[in-house]
């Protein structure tokens, strides 16, 4: 870097000089937990999923329909005007064929990832979820999709009430 | 407007774990600035923290936890937090500091001790997404950074080898760096494309891994670098810039950094720079990932949409080429402890600009650089301009 | 401060040049001296130390490197002793006239003046080089590191014996902390949000709970947050929203989708610091302020507290956060004298006074007695000393002087504002004084030109969020004398109608602690009884108002801001 600095601070350690206990160290868990109010809008889209249907927002200001829906219109900066349905297709903006797990752990049969936008909201507005019955060499981007359901006594008010998105069939949507 | 100069840096290794406490690391690399600076600690006015989510050091308020080791008691102190983009944010927050006439000498000080977090610190970004439409999926950080190289490289038909060039330049770069984790002189475009496969199109070669490190730099205004004689030795803030895009990720189009544009526009404005390309001579983006620092060129305004990956092809962005690009090695060369990245942004540019970046030092005459960092939800761009 | 007659050269005259207060002391002189071998130049001045000046303070004056300061037994000074009320005598002795002349002119404000003096110029003096060290060698232009103490002698129309010089100077305070020198520009408030504060509010996310809060206070200021505000800034930590990076979830709700926006690690105060900044440096005209508390959704809150704790000294002991409280309590009552039945009636006067106060939480009827009988579940820290939890929202639009002459409210203008740290550490912090309180008064003080803190205001509202803190903040203010600020809560002078209205709104044992929201709260509150505006509780013909807060356990970290309307 500079001939004025010689010495560059900090000193390695490997895993192993922890866990063999060469380097003091302690150990602690925080008691951390939270229960966050859903508020209005999720409330509904959580119920509305539930029943098997995906609900949106209006605004009258800016002509959008906003999905996930919302109390207010980041844009305009009002209050949304009304619910209004959507479907369950959509098309596939992005995703990711992943090799690890939730917890960066390795796996060897992918999971399937990625962002459907969502028919009758407005142009990108979108969700994150997995995608099945497809395999890593079919999924692309334009893919049109539809959300599988879990059967209506599983469903809770979740995203994960439904499975996933698959391939749209002839005839649907 | 006051005019700011930084006038000392210091940092110290990046390492995937270190010994050193967060208030060790924080006094390590503070003390470093304010030796460089030649500046005592009982000048300072005021002391600027930056540091990502507490959760890595496993404290809550750990800017409170971190001020001590900072230089930070009994002074004015102040955390910042905006996610990645803290790297360059705090020197932006140190900026205003001292431009508004409330402080004459500033200490920024940047740390990251993500080794704490056990088992892995990536569990920590297991708590940055939307608890109802994202956590249930249990998502993994990697993911969403290949959800939106995708995008881009689909978008713009960007060949992967374009992509996997930005690993190996800045992996070669970093060998002139001292506190370089993940330097490697020898590393080839073929290591790249055929190392592990994480989350396509995402290789493990395409990520920078977690790191603990600190950084800090000394902030001075106008009327001290006179005083004192600073000039040799500072490099001058040119522009400031900011922006933040919605929390809503899914209704965005990744393919294009929007936000950083918009940073990069405000500190440009304010630099009085229209064209630049032309008007700067090197930047430092943010490069987690390999493919962000070709997404953060375009979005500086510093490539064409789509064409950042050709300038890599080409050679442009060598250290000895037309336009340097992270001549330090970057995040992917040097390391990631989020916040202290402030040394490779900051501190590079601050060391290139006053000719101290020795093995790292760009041959052809440096005037002025851009950096920029990056955070949140790919949401957050931060940019400065710095000068001589 | 009486005329001390000093010993030194002859044709030396005793004069007072400067002095803190009392003016009407000062005796100017305009007397012929005998006669000059040629130039030394000689000046007096006194300085009265404020009682919360934490250090010695040096005397050196940094752009006159040939200014000596001596004592009045002609002895060198480097430091002023901390004598509290006692007004020590200096004299600064310079080689030349221009030695003491200065670029920069300090306004100074009322309590202030001009003073009259003679200064005699003289000869041939040679003065010890240790009263300022050079930096490094080659340095001639040194500069004193404490910067504390500064001559400024307004020239008149020659370097003459016998000239009248009229000196005015400026204290700057030590150990490393700039005499302020904010810009030409003010920054005021013309805008505020606050939603009621509830216990719970089920009914809203977080989200909707801040939109709420956004659009009062762009109601207020009468903006358009997607076209006026420059910048936004929201004040808030990770371990109270429960998300690893909250920066992420801020925008939306406040109208700042692509625009520049940043978090704070730090409560209210700090971040309209971080406004008054950005607006200073001359960036931005108009900034929004927020922070909001969802601590309903908070499952553990104790164990959120006690993650700040340092995990090497401190987490492996345990015990329930409070206990650091109870510990500063007990510490601070036996430092200062004052008592747990002071407390109690803090405890009463704010919860009633919430009574008050539409938007409070936690209003009630509490009596001292009711509070002293509560549980002493961190003795001597009971139940009802602290303030219960609640939710709510607070906004704040911070506008410069150019784009507050179009406010639809009156500005009211931060005169001053201050911060500090005093030390994360529980082992080698001060348990009784809140340093951090003193210090970031003191930067506050300098700022807006307060010489008597128990004069300049007419209301506070301050950090309660337990008892003791109330009184504990009083003093550390300077608004109440050491041991006295007890007296005042048993004698009613804190209540609305007392001699020092303190907490009206009734502070946050009465409206709830709403976490790093709380300081924005206070200056929300300070901000409505200045402009006339806080309705039922109003405090009439507030016009001065000095508003401070600390962070919360475990932190020793807070803010002062000081705010007045008119000019």
């Amino acid at each position: 870097m500079t001939s004025r600095i010689t010495k560059w601070p900090g000193v390695e350690l490997g895993r192993k000089e922890i866990e063999t206990g060469k380097v003091t160290s302690v150990r602690y868990r925080p008691d951390a937990k939270f229960a966050w109010s859903a508020g209005e809008a999720m409330s509904r889209f959580l119920a509305e999923l539930q029943e098997g249907r995906m609900i949106a927002r209006t605004c009258n200001g800016c002509e959008r329909v906003l999905f996930p829906p919302r109390m207010f219109c980041e844009e305009c900066f009002r209050p949304t005007d009304a619910w209004v349905y959507v479907r369950d297709t959509g098309t596939i903006e992005t995703y990711s064929i992943s090799y690890l797990d939730t917890d960066a752990r390795r796996i060897t049969e992918p999971i399937l990832v990625g962002v459907v936008s969502v028919d009758g909201a407005s142009p990108k507005m979108g969700v994150m979820h997995y995608f099945g019955e497809m395999t890593k060499d079919e999924v692309r981007i334009g893919m049109r999709v539809k959300a599988k359901w879990k059967p209506r006594e599983e469903r809770v008010g979740s995203v994960l009430d439904i499975e996933y998105f698959r391939p749209l069939r002839e005839g649907e949507g | 407007m006051r005019k700011v100069a930084v006038v000392g840096a210091g940092m110290t290794l990046f390492r995937r774990r270190l010994q050193e406490t967060g208030k060790e690391l924080s006094f390590e690399a503070a003390r470093m600035a304010l030796d460089q600076a030649g500046i005592e600690i009982n000048e300072v006015d005021a002391v600027i923290h930056g540091t990502a989510p507490d959760a890595f050091d496993g404290v809550h308020m750990k800017g409170e936890y971190l001020a001590d080791g900072s230089g930070g008691a009994r002074k004015r102190y102040m955390r910042v937090f905006t996610g990645g983009g803290t790297g360059v944010f705090s020197a932006i927050a140190g900026w205003w500091h001292v431009a508004s006439g409330l402080a004459d000498v500033a200490l920024v000080v940047n740390e990251e001790k993500m080794s704490s977090c056990q088992p892995h610190p990536q569990s920590v970004f297991a708590y940055i997404w939307d608890p109802i439409l994202d956590r249930p999926l249990k998502p993994n950080l990697v993911w969403i950074f290949a959800m939106e190289m995708n995008r881009y490289m689909t978008v713009h038909k960007i060949p992967y080898e374009d992509i996997a060039r930005v690993a190996v330049k800045n992996k070669r770069n970093a060998v002139g760096h001292p506190c370089a984790q993940l330097a490697d002189a020898n590393i080839t475009l073929d290591d790249v494309v055929n190392s592990e496969m994480m989350a396509w199109p995402v290789r493990r070669l395409d990520i920078s891994p977690p790191s603990d490190g600190a950084a800090a730099v000394v902030l001075a205004s106008e009327d001290v670098v006179r005083k004192r004689k600073m000039k040799e030795h500072a490099a001058w803030i040119k522009g400031v810039g900011w922006c933040i895009d919605s929390t809503m990720w899914t209704d965005r189009d990744l393919y294009f950094p929007e936000y950083v544009a918009r940073a990069a526009n405000m500190a440009y404005r304010q630099a009085k720079i229209d064209d630049p390309r032309k008007q700067i001579d090197f930047a430092e983006p943010y490069d987690p990932f390999d493919y962000k620092e070709l997404h953060h060129l375009e979005g500086l305004g510093l490539a064409d949409k789509g064409k950042a990956g050709l300038m890599t092809r080409e050679g442009v962005t060598e250290r000895d080429g037309d336009f340097p690009v992270c001549p330090s090695g970057g995040l992917m060369g040097v390391g990631n402890p989020i916040a202290a990245t402030l040394g490779i942004k900051i501190g590079e540019l601050y060391w290139q600009l006053t000719g101290q970046s020795g093995k790292r030092q760009i041959p052809n005459e440096v005037r002025t650089g851009v950096c920029q960092a990056w955070g949140d939800l790919m949401q957050f761009g931060s940019v400065m301009v710095m000068g001589t | 401060m009486a005329q001390r007659p000093l010993d030194l050269s002859p044709g030396w005259r005793d004069t007072e040049l400067f002095g803190w207060s009392p003016m009407e002391e000062v005796i100017p002189s305009r007397q012929p001296v005998g006669a000059m071998d040629g130039p030394r130049f000689v000046a007096d001045c006194s300085i009265q130390l404020m009682p919360w000046h934490a250090s010695p303070v040096r005397v050196l004056d940094r752009d006159v490197p040939n200014v000596e300061v001596v004592s009045d037994t002609g002895e060198a000074l480097r430091e002023l002793p901390m004598k509290g009320a006692n007004f020590p005598a200096l004299r600064v002795r310079g080689r030349s006239v221009e030695d003491y002349m200065q670029v920069s002119v300090p306004k100074l404000g009322r309590g202030f003046g001009k003073r009259g003096g003679t200064v005699e110029v003289d000869s041939g003096e040679v003065f010890p080089k240790d009263c300022a060290k050079p930096r490094h060698e080659g340095d001639t232009d040194w500069r004193d590191p404490l910067r504390d103490f500064r001559f400024f002698l307004d020239h008149g129309s020659g370097c003459n014996a016998g000239q009248t010089f009229i000196p005015i100077a400026r204290f700057r305070r030590a150990a490393g902390l700039a005499g302020v020198e904010s810009g030409e520009m003010k920054v005021g408030i013309v805008g505020v949000g606050i939603t009621p504060f509830r216990p719970t509010t089920p009914e809203f996310s977080w989200k909707e709970l801040t939109y709420d809060g956004a659009q009062r206070a762009y109601a207020d200021a009468g903006i358009d947050p997607r076209e006026d505000v420059d910048t936004f800034i929201t004040c808030a930590e990770d371990y109270y929203e429960g998300f690893g990076i909250f920066d992420e979830f801020t925008p939306d709700q406040l109208g700042a989708v692509m625009r520049p926006m940043h978090t704070v690690g730090g409560d209210g105060i700090a971040g309209l610091a971080n406004a008054f900044m950005i607006i200073q440096s001359g960036i931005a005209d108009i900034a929004v302020v927020e922070s909001h508390s969802k601590a309903s959704d908070i499952l553990t809150y104790e164990g959120i507290v006690a993650h700040g704790l340092d995990p090497i000294w401190n987490k492996p002991l345990g015990g329930h956060p409070n206990l650091i409280a109870g510990l500063e309590m007990d510490a601070y009552l036996r430092a200062s004298g004052n008592t747990t039945k002071d407390c109690a009636a803090v405890v009463a006067k704010n919860r009633q006074a919430a009574l008050h106060n539409p938007i409070a939480g936690h209003a009630a009827r509490v009596t001292p007695e009711q509070a002293e009988g509560s549980p002493a579940l961190w003795a001597p820290l009971r139940e009802l000393d602290v303030a219960p939890l609640a939710d709510g929202c607070v906004v704040l639009v911070v506008a410069s002087e150019k784009a507050a002459r179009n406010a639809r409210t009156t500005p009211v203008w931060i005169r001053g504002i201050g911060w500090a740290t005093e030390t994360p550490s529980l082992e080698t912090r001060d348990w009784t004084t809140s340093p951090a309180t003193r210090i970031a008064a003191s930067m506050a003080y300098a700022m807006a030109k307060v010489r008597n803190p128990g004069q300049a205001f007419d209301i506070a509202e301050i950090d309660d969020r337990f008892s003791y803190k109330e009184l504990q903040h009083l003093e550390a203010l300077g608004v109440a004398r050491k041991g006295q600020a007890g007296k005042m809560a048993r004698r009613g002078d804190l209540t609305a109608g007392g001699k020092f209205p303190t907490n009206v709104s009734g502070g946050s044992l009465g409206c709830g602690n709403v976490l790093e929201a709380c300081g924005l709260h206070r200056l929300a509150e300070a901000v409505l009884q200045l402009r006339g505006d806080a309705g039922s509780h109003q405090v009439d013909g507030a016009r001065n108002a000095i508003v401070q807060s600390w962070r919360g356990l475990p932190a020793a970290s807070g803010g002062v801001a000081i705010l007045g309307v008119g000019k």
